[in-house]
């Protein structure tokens, strides 16, 4: 996501916040671009698919417990 | 082409290491995600004809193989391929709890009360990044912006294909102000809908795109 396409809609320069639906993508245009002064990623309550709570996902073919941070797991190389 | 030709024969290790993440902590503009990509790369230009993959994983794909897993790619040197590839694993476990720690996210309240914070303090412009759901419907910022009355806030974007046909057929043009509840329950990740509704502290505005089923970017003053 960039600001760039945006600008084609409204004046984004006449506003002091934006609320984008991109956590990741977003990066390239707001971020690494020196565009934004103040990031801040937000997520609601609820562990909805894409939430960084993986714990509340009802995973079939995954257990949690085997991996950090949610287990202990031993792993040495 | 070069293993064609036979003058590279592929050898190849590949190491799971046991550490899940979502995809929004795994930004490599940041160390230690940075460093496993720096990492990466001076062992490809020590090495001559290695190449490394480190796979940071996709969590939400339900599948047993989620998870870190770094691969080398040598050209006939099984115990380079082994060297290099557990010295990237090695680092990985080493650093996993930075890993995981590497970025904030705030939830939506805390993160509309700093925004504010940081417009008052003239930070700007400030960027709210959420992704609460995949049908780009959600409305659980829009409410929040409304119930903390965060001014001069751009929201880009909410879905929504029957307000949009609405508006199309109300005449509404960009820079009007409307009164309308937007977005919101295609599914339980999008919320309920949002309200947008003429208000003392000024109107709320909409841009509807043409051609398009989404209310691309919805205003307010």
């Amino acid at each position: 996501m960039d600001p760039l396409p945006l600008k084609a809609l409204v004046d984004i320069d006449a506003f002091d916040v934006m609320a984008i639906k991109s956590r990741v993508h977003f990066r390239r245009g707001f971020d690494d671009s020196g565009f934004a002064n103040t990031i801040l990623l937000v997520e609601p309550e609820q562990p909805f698919l894409g939430t960084t709570r993986l714990d509340g996902l009802p995973y079939e073919n995954v257990d949690l417990a085997k991996f950090y941070p949610y287990g202990s797991p031993a792993f040495s190389v | 082409m070069r293993a064609i030709r036979g003058d590279y024969k592929p050898t190849h290790v590949t190491i799971r290491v046991p550490v899940i993440s979502p995809g929004v902590l795994q930004w490599t503009g940041v160390s230690p995600w940075m460093d496993l990509g720096q990492r990466a790369l001076v062992w490809e230009a020590r090495e001559p004809d290695t190449y490394v993959n480190i796979f940071f994983g996709f969590p939400f794909a339900d599948v047993p193989d989620v998870g870190m897993t770094v691969q080398v790619l040598t050209n006939g040197n099984p115990k380079l391929a082994e060297r290099v590839g557990r010295d990237l694993a090695a680092a990985i476990w080493r650093w996993r709890e930075a890993l995981l720690k590497s970025t904030k996210i705030h939830r939506i309240a805390d993160g509309v009360a700093l925004a504010k914070q940081a417009a008052a303090d003239g930070a700007t412009p400030v960027v709210l990044a959420d992704h609460s759901d995949r049908s780009d419907s959600a409305t659980w910022l829009l409410r929040e912006i409304i119930a903390q009355d965060l001014s001069n806030t751009l929201i880009a974007t909410i879905t929504d294909a029957r307000a949009t046909a609405r508006l199309k057929a109300m005449g509404v043009k960009d820079g009007d102000s409307f009164d309308m509840d937007v977005g919101g329950l295609v599914d339980e990740s999008a919320g309920e809908p949002g309200a947008f509704r003429e208000r003392s502290s000024g109107p709320s505005r909409a841009t509807a795109s043409s051609g398009s089923a989404s209310a691309s970017a919805a205003t307010m003053s």
